[in-house]
């Protein structure tokens, strides 16, 4: 088989005219439509990640809020002394005076007291009960 | 080359996959390989499909479709031998038939630019000028690159017999 130009040229020009298989072509778009819809389709993950992110900023934003106490910064007050000097009138010997350590007042005791009253009738007997803080005030 | 103007990327698609898949049927020299090749060709449309020129679109395809093609023949060993040979349609014309198939064949063992050139300027029926837009080279280079393809398949072919 000899070849000429005319011969290449013409050969060339019958590839053209071979018809490419009609199965080749619907692969192809099928594939193709296949992967482009995946890439239309958007993500699961991207669609709740913002819809997440804003549930979450108003649940922190209605939480209900403890008041929060601040540390009020309270004048300081100076220590007393523990012993305090204390300067009699004059010609008098001065007088030491312990200073109460224990600021605190003791809690008041609750006394009860019971009065009983009797009655005309014997069977009967009136119990007063008097509650008192010990005459602490 | 036609301007058509398609409404979807569905349309531009068949209007369109036949030549592609030619184009890369026969620079590839496997149909299998063809279709992944036009795949691909067919998903960078899709995300550039809305951006083009709807009378572009038609070289944009064949610059697209001999780029991809150039990357899978660089990607891939050294073809040769019979069994990559696309099927050819049977006919009563069994000496065309003969040649197209060694044509096609011989296709395989030409430099890609050459085989691009060719199957632009003489399969596709290409002009020079278009043929040289879509390669991005001169007119000069393609008559150049048609003509060495031209040689170079002549001998090979004479070599075959």
């Amino acid at each position: 088989m000899t070849w000429k130009d005319e011969d290449i040229e013409s050969a060339l020009r019958g590839l053209r005219e071979e018809d490419v298989p009609l199965a080749a072509l619907a692969n192809v778009r099928a594939r193709v439509l296949e992967r482009a819809s995946k890439g239309r389709a958007p993500s699961w993950s991207w669609t709740w990640a913002p819809a997440a992110a804003a549930a979450v900023l108003v649940m922190v934003m209605l939480w209900p809020r403890q008041e929060a106490t601040l540390p009020t910064a309270a004048p300081a007050l100076p220590a007393a002394p523990e012993e305090a000097l204390v300067r009699p009138p004059l010609g008098t010997q001065p007088v030491h005076v312990q200073a109460r350590k224990n600021a605190t007042a003791p809690a008041p005791r609750i006394q009860t007291e019971f009065i009983r009253l009797f009655t005309e009738d014997p069977d009967v007997v009136i119990y007063w009960s008097l509650a008192s803080t010990g005459g602490a005030e | 080359m036609t301007g058509e103007q398609p409404a979807t990327f569905e349309s531009l698609m068949l209007a369109h996959e036949r030549k592609v898949v030619r184009v890369a049927w026969r620079m590839l020299g496997s149909l299998e390989d063809a279709q992944d090749a036009a795949q691909e060709v067919f998903l960078r449309l899709y995300r550039h499909w809305r951006r083009l020129d709807p009378l572009a679109v038609e070289a944009w395809l064949y610059r697209i479709t001999v780029n991809v093609c150039c990357d899978m023949l660089r990607k891939r060993r050294p073809v040769g031998g019979l069994a990559e040979e696309p099927a050819i349609a049977p006919s009563v014309d069994l000496e065309g038939d003969e040649r197209r198939r060694l044509l096609a064949e011989g296709l395989k063992h030409l430099p890609e630019r050459e085989r691009a050139a060719l199957v632009l300027r003489e399969i596709e029926g290409l002009s020079t000028t278009e043929t040289a837009a879509v390669l991005g080279v001169a007119e000069t280079t393609v008559r150049s690159q048609v003509s060495m393809g031209k040689a170079r398949l002549r001998k090979w072919l004479e070599g075959r017999e």
